[in-house]
């Protein structure tokens, strides 16, 4: 069976979409749907790929939304309301993984053993995504998921645009630089996958 | 020697990114859970509140910690215990509720200032905007610039190493921390970047002080200083009316009602138990007793803050309550008692909806009217 994919049905336009906010801020709760089904698929993606689980990943996503709801009276369309939402994400995320490098983490290790190893495309993105630091990773997932400008992602993750496309020069050069040093297993795969 | 990329390494970091957009990943759709989330989580909220209120009340019960006992910020309530509490705080800013009339009397008088002092460290401005003293009452704002954070103040669950949260900052005045009985730290409703702190109970200072306020921010070693002198002429009313009011088992006496330009203070105190309405019986019980004011025009003082408690209701209290201020020209006061109704199975309140904290069961045998003379 094919695995469902949340939003993949539905496309709603960036306009129509601040349409929809409006509603949503005029009381309307029920067209707040209609935003999680247009976001939660690459939201979830964006998330499963920093936090590296499902289970944390879909509690993660849905904290998400929530936030985003209580907070969208405050949400004005000064960006747009894509930028807005992964920006509260990113500091979401930034969130749990600064609690997850305390004390949680030990806890985890202990009580959760890491998921099996799939071998499947997802499981080598996650693979070469290792070599980068979390700030590479937001700006790669960011420009990948929702392929974001440079000024868009760095109004999300608040530093400079011309910042934002050094890193992600950098971040790229890192990655080829480590397909090449693992003698050719990870461009392999690549080639193979790409017939 | 470096590698310099090729156009096929491009394309494959091209791939790559196309890979993760389309990644397979086994889901389905949360819009369910979370939907059922967001409505449970309305449905709590939104029982004790007006709709203008609704993201205020939302932001200030995560965030407002009630302090007593002198002790201000030793840490913050954690979400449960703010649950239990349901102090709402209903404030928006320090000169909400006043009048224009009335904020110009307290400027004048001292009370009211908009110090606007600003300083940076590390990169993150913090700025003392307002301030208010009237004698009883001690508050102040203060606003942050300079980092992206969801909340002003320390998370109750800890700062995790992040730059840019206030501490709970210290008050001082003429140089020695400055005694109080009540107070609360809270972050602004509808000013993502701004808290106020406040001294609402036991302080005593002189009419004329140098007031200090000390700040510290999570990963900025040096403290925020701020330094105002503050001299009112406090003008004050206090009403000591002394009178009882009795209905069955239970009576109050008014021990004083003061009115400056920016607060009315009620102090009263209460034994027996709240009087019964016939729609309270069985599951649903009387809350204790709450007080409405009403100015000689018949408006109603808003309260500045309304405490729900999870507990059958005790048979003694000293109530110590902030109202919005009356004009100058107000010639009398009158106290309304109420109760709300409560269900003791979930603690809810009856008639609590959108716009109402609930149905306040008025009790007539119990009002009374101060008169006001200057």
């Amino acid at each position: 069976m094919k695995p469902s994919i949340p939003g993949e049905a539905e496309g709603t336009h960036p306009e129509d979409i601040e349409a929809v906010v409006q509603r949503v801020q005029t009381g309307d709760r029920q067209a707040y749907t209609m935003i999680i089904r247009q976001f939660e698929r690459q939201m979830y993606t964006y998330c499963y790929y920093i936090l590296k689980n499902h289970a944390e990943t879909e509690d993660a996503v849905q904290e998400i939304f929530i936030r985003a709801y209580e907070k969208l009276p405050q949400y004005t369309s000064q960006a747009t309301f894509s930028a807005w939402l992964y920006k509260l994400a990113y500091y979401h995320l930034m969130n749990i993984k600064k609690s997850q490098s305390r004390w949680l983490k030990l806890i985890r290790e202990v009580k959760e053993p890491p998921e099996p190893p799939v071998f499947s495309r997802e499981s080598m993105i996650e693979e070469l995504l290792t070599v980068l630091s979390v700030e590479e990773r937001h700006i790669l997932l960011l420009k990948a998921v929702e392929q974001y400008s440079f000024e868009e992602i760095g109004g999300i993750i608040g530093i400079k645009p011309a910042t934002v496309r050094k890193k992600y020069e950098r971040l790229r050069r890192k990655l080829v630089t480590y397909r090449q040093n693992q003698g050719g297993s990870a461009r392999e795969t690549f080639a193979h996958s790409n017939r | 020697m470096r590698h310099l990329p090729t156009q096929t390494d491009e394309q494959d970091m091209d791939m790559l990114e196309a890979w993760i957009r389309n990644s397979q990943i086994p889901s389905q759709s949360l819009s369910t859970k979370i939907m059922n989330e967001i409505g449970e989580n309305t449905m709590k909220r939104t029982k004790r509140m007006k709709p203008s209120m609704l993201k205020k009340t939302v932001a200030a019960v995560s965030a407002a910690a009630m302090l007593g006992a002198g002790v201000i910020g030793t840490g913050f309530v954690s979400p449960a215990m703010a649950a239990a509490l349901q102090n709402l705080p209903v404030v928006g800013s320090i000169f909400d509720n006043v009048d224009q009339d009335n904020l110009q009397a307290a400027i004048d008088q001292g009370i009211a200032a908009t110090p606007n002092l600003s300083v940076t460290h590390d990169g993150v401005t913090l700025k003392l905007t307002e301030l208010l003293y009237d004698g009883s009452r001690l508050s102040f704002f203060i606003e942050r610039e300079g980092v992206e954070l969801e909340n002003t103040l320390v998370p109750w669950k800890g700062d995790n190493g992040v730059k840019g949260y206030l501490e709970h900052p210290k008050a001082l005045a003429d140089g020695q921390a400055i005694p109080f009985s009540e107070g609360s730290i809270s972050e602004v409703p509808g000013a993502p970047d701004s808290f106020q702190v406040e001294y609402t109970k036991g302080i005593s200072l002189p009419e004329a002080f140098e007031l200090t306020v000390q700040a510290k921010v999570t990963g900025v070693d040096e403290i925020y200083e701020y330094n105002i002198p503050v001299s009112i002429n406090n003008s004050a009313l206090v009403l000591t009316p002394d009178v009882t009011k009795s209905s069955g088992g239970f009576s109050y006496t008014v021990e004083q009602l003061e009115l400056s330009p920016v607060t009315t203070r009620l102090i009263l105190d209460s034994t027996g138990k709240a009087p019964a309405s016939p729609e309270q019986a069985g599951q649903f019980h009387a809350s204790m007793v709450y007080y409405d004011l009403f100015d000689d025009q018949g408006n109603l003082l808003e309260q500045k803050r309304v405490g729900f408690f999870n507990e059958i209701p005790g048979t003694a209290y000293h109530v110590n309550e902030l109202y919005a201020p009356v004009s100058e020209a107000v010639s009398s006061i009158t106290i309304k008692p109420y109760t709300f109704t409560v269900n003791g199975s979930d603690w809810s309140i009856q008639g609590a909806a959108d716009g109402t904290l609930g149905t306040k069961t008025y009790l007539p045998e119990l009002e009374v009217t101060i008169p006001v003379q200057r």
